[in-house]
């Protein structure tokens, strides 16, 4: 074995020893690295209970409700929705079947029913921000792939 | 008056001030990497040939 | 092809080579970013959601591509003085290193432009956004490892080691957007995301002139790194001596 074949295995071993601690790494620390959680996750009860965490999902089309200063809307991933409720500027982006990803934590509050107890989540976000989609177009596209769909 | 509507006579309205500014970063980045380069390359030049006439 | 390559990589060549290089890669760059800023600004439409405000895209996206790519570049051709010994090798690598920081840099900076009016904040940490702030920092771990030494061949061999080992941030960057819910969008580039071709042309253009930026940037910073590194040769002194007369 020749002096460069010894360089090669070695740089070769420091590569795939990087990647192999790479990936450990990211499987270790992938809980910590998610954004946000979907509503499924707060249903499931994969999100935090007692601290403030972000919930991520499509505004539910027509659920939007103002009311002075404070937002009151439903979070969907399409499975399950959350009401979220919001005091302050909304961005540009944010509007009804747009992604949002707000952050706060929840509030649960129980009434007394009639058998048992009624539930209903809320949550209460102290910052909302847009997550906007992958697609660029004018708007002239964006109105014939809408009527386009609406055909169908 | 804030800083989104005093720029707002450019084109692009009320990105104006993002758009711009976005532009404008990049734009002085890049001149910044040629000014250090050309920098680097006179001085480098400037000192070889103090050193060179020293030896001589 | 073993000979050609040794004697490309000689100083010498290499310095004669870069300079001949210069100026096919200036004007090509200037005319390209010309076209490529007149379609991106006048010719492009406005966006459906983002109105002008997308308009950053353009930048963005060449320089957060550019940014990975040099990467690569600058920890391959570490690795290839690693391992063959070319010292012009470790030369591309040191000086892609400053120009790899401004490109993420310039994807940082717009994408917080950006970020502020769309989203709604000018920082979130997001994977995406995170690993790109990493990149960063290997950049500038990158150089002041490099500027560490007195001898260049020490520093090259210490800082490539360093490129290699953070080549794994390549990745994660890339699949940030697929691997874990983050706040940034997910790939317009290669999915039919960008559905109006006079968008496409702009990007296209902007990333070409942004690959020629690099490699202009490259050769002019590549001759300075050669003539320091061979200051004792007998070539060297002779063209200081006619460049300073």
């Amino acid at each position: 074995m020749t002096k460069r074949h010894n360089r090669m295995m070695l740089v070769g071993l420091l590569v795939s020893g990087v990647f192999l601690a790479g990936y450990l790494g990211i499987k270790a620390f992938s809980e910590n690295l998610l954004y946000f959680y979907t509503p499924s996750d707060i249903m499931t009860g994969k999100a935090p209970n007692d601290k403030s965490f972000r919930v991520g999902g499509l505004v539910e089309d027509g659920s939007v409700e103002r009311d002075g200063m404070i937002v009151k809307f439903s979070v969907t991933d399409n499975l399950e929705s959350i009401e979220v409720s919001y005091e302050g500027i909304l961005p540009d982006l944010f509007r009804e079947g747009q992604g949002v990803v707000a952050s706060g934590s929840i509030d649960k509050e129980c009434i007394k029913a009639w058998a048992g107890m009624k539930c209903s989540r809320t949550f209460n976000a102290t910052q909302v921000l847009a997550k906007h989609d992958e697609n660029y177009m004018p708007p002239e596209v964006a109105a014939a792939l809408e009527s386009l769909e609406s055909k169908e | 008056m804030t800083m989104i509507e005093f720029f707002s006579f450019l084109p692009y309205g009320k990105y104006a001030f993002y758009v711009w500014l976005a532009y404008g970063i990049s734009a002085l980045t890049i001149i910044a990497l040629f000014v250090t380069a050309r920098r680097n390359h006179f001085n480098t030049l400037s000192s070889l040939s103090n050193k060179y006439s020293r030896i001589k | 092809m073993w000979k050609w390559i040794q004697r490309q990589a000689s100083p010498k060549v290499f310095y004669h080579t870069c300079n001949r290089l210069v100026p096919w890669f200036f004007w090509p760059f200037i005319t390209l970013l010309i076209v490529g800023l007149y379609w991106s600004l006048v010719i492009s439409p406005a966006d459906y959601q983002q109105g002008d405000g997308y308009r950053i895209i353009f930048i963005h996206v060449p320089s957060a591509i550019l940014s990975m790519m040099v990467y690569a570049v600058m920890a391959i051709a570490g690795g290839i003085g690693l391992i063959w010994q070319i010292k012009m090798a470790e030369v591309v690598a040191k000086v892609s290193a400053p120009i790899g920081a401004g490109f993420t840099v310039i994807a940082l900076a717009t994408g917080a432009i950006w970020g502020k009016p769309m989203w709604g904040a000018w920082w979130v940490w997001d994977a995406r956004l995170t690993s790109e702030l990493v990149l960063l920092f290997l950049y500038l771990a990158y150089m002041s490892l490099n500027s560490a030494f007195d001898n260049p061949r020490t520093a090259a061999k210490s800082s490539s080691i360093l490129a290699i080992v953070g080549l794994i941030n390549l990745p994660i960057i890339h699949y940030s957007v697929k691997w874990w819910n983050t706040l940034h969008q997910g790939y317009s580039v290669g999915t039919g995301g960008i559905k109006d071709p006079d968008m496409q042309i702009a990007l296209a253009l902007m990333f070409v002139a942004s690959i020629l930026l690099y490699a202009l940037l490259v050769t002019i910073k590549a001759r300075t790194e050669v003539i320091i590194r061979e200051q004792n040769s007998r070539w060297v002194e002779e063209e200081v001596r006619s460049l300073m007369s």
